[in-house]
C-alpha cells in the first residue's frame, strides 16, 4: 500500500497535477414548473436559441414541479416554454439560459454546465 | 412616494436656513470615493455601486456608477386572445453622475443632492432583444449622516426611470459611501 502511494505522489509531483478530470460533452437542463389545481399537468417545449427562432428539440406533459432533461449540446442557448391556464387565460412562461462550455485548463478538459430554467408561473 | 419626497422636503426646510457650512468633512486633498446604493419600490428593488473622485473641499462629487437588479423580474405582457407571456428579465444600467454634499451647521447630519445619467437595458430570458432600453437621468436627493471621519450614509427619494410601465420610478435611495485620500 505504502509501495502504490509513493508512486501516486511520485508520479502527481512529476505530472504536476493531480486532477481526474474527464469530459463531459453533454449538459442538463432542469425545468422548475407549478402544478395546482387547474395545472395538474404542464405542457412544456425546449427549443434551441431564442423563443422567435421556434426550433423546438423536446415537447412534453410534465405532471412534477421539477423535471430534468439530459444531453444537450453545450455553448448554446436554450429557451423552454411552458403553458398555463389561470382563471380562463392561457399564460406562457418563458425563460432561456445560455449553456457553457468550461474549460479546467489546469486538467485539460471540458465539462457541459448544467442550467435551470424557472418556468414557474406568478401568482 | 409623494408622502417620502413631502418628508424630504419638510426635514430640509427645517435645516436649510441654519447657518450652513460648506461641509462636515475636514477638507483635505483630491479623494477617492466609493458608494454602495440599494433603491428600493413596492414591487422591484436594485442594488448599485459608485466610483470616483471627491474634490477637496469635500463638497462636490463626480463618479461613474453600475447599477443592476439582483434578481430576475417577472414581467407578463398580453399577446391578445387571452394569450398572455411571462418573462423573466434582468436590468442593468451604467453611467456617470454628481453629487453635493452640504452640511446643516454643526452636528453630523447634512443634505446631498445627486444627479445621474447612464444608459439602461434588460435581458429577458428566452428572448433576442427587447424594447425596454435607452438613456436615463436620475436625480436623487435625501439627508446624510457622517458616521466616521471618512463615511457617510445617506437616505432620500431618486427618480429612476428604468423604461418600464409596470415598475415606477419613485424610489427610496440608501447608500453607504467613503472616501480616502492617497497617502
Amino acid at each position: 500500500m505504502k509501495k502504490l502511494l509513493s508512486i501516486w505522489t511520485v508520479g502527481v509531483l512529476i505530472a504536476g497535477c493531480d486532477c481526474l478530470c474527464t469530459d463531459r460533452e453533454f449538459g442538463d437542463i432542469k425545468l422548475k414548473l407549478t402544478i395546482n389545481e387547474q395545472n395538474t399537468t404542464v405542457d412544456v417545449l425546449i427549443m434551441e436559441g431564442y423563443l422567435d427562432d421556434r426550433d423546438t428539440l423536446e415537447q412534453d406533459v410534465v405532471a412534477r414541479e421539477k423535471v430534468r432533461y439530459k444531453e444537450f449540446i453545450p455553448d448554446t442557448y436554450y429557451t423552454g416554454v411552458a403553458t398555463y391556464q389561470k382563471n380562463g387565460r392561457t399564460v406562457k412562461v418563458i425563460d432561456g439560459r445560455f449553456m457553457d462550455l468550461k474549460e479546467n485548463e489546469d486538467c485539460d478538459c471540458y465539462r457541459a454546465e448544467n442550467i435551470t430554467l424557472n418556468l414557474r408561473l406568478k401568482e | 412616494m409623494v408622502r417620502i419626497l413631502l418628508i424630504v422636503l419638510f426635514l430640509f426646510s427645517n435645516y436649510c436656513c441654519v447657518s450652513a457650512q460648506e461641509t462636515i468633512f475636514e477638507p483635505g486633498r483630491l479623494a477617492l470615493y466609493a458608494s454602495l446604493f440599494g433603491t428600493t419600490t413596492l414591487d422591484d428593488y436594485g442594488l448599485g455601486t459608485e466610483l470616483g473622485i471627491m474634490t477637496p473641499g469635500r463638497s462636490f462629487t463626480a463618479f461613474g456608477f453600475f447599477a443592476a437588479r439582483p434578481y430576475r423580474r417577472v414581467y407578463t405582457e398580453s399577446q391578445g386572445n387571452n394569450l398572455y407571456y411571462q418573462f423573466r428579465e434582468e436590468r442593468f444600467t451604467v453611467g456617470v453622475g454628481g453629487e453635493y454634499l452640504r452640511g446643516f451647521g454643526e452636528g453630523n447630519k447634512g443634505l446631498f443632492v445627486q444627479a445621474n445619467m447612464g444608459y439602461t437595458w434588460g435581458n429577458r430570458g428566452g428572448v433576442f432583444e427587447h424594447q425596454q432600453k435607452g438613456w436615463v437621468l436620475w436625480p436623487r436627493a435625501g439627508l446624510f449622516l457622517k458616521i466616521s471621519r471618512a463615511g457617510l450614509m445617506k437616505m432620500g427619494y431618486g427618480y429612476q426611470d428604468i423604461k418600464s410601465d409596470d415598475v415606477a420610478p419613485h424610489r427610496v435611495f440608501i447608500a453607504l459611501s467613503g472616501f480616502a485620500e492617497s497617502e
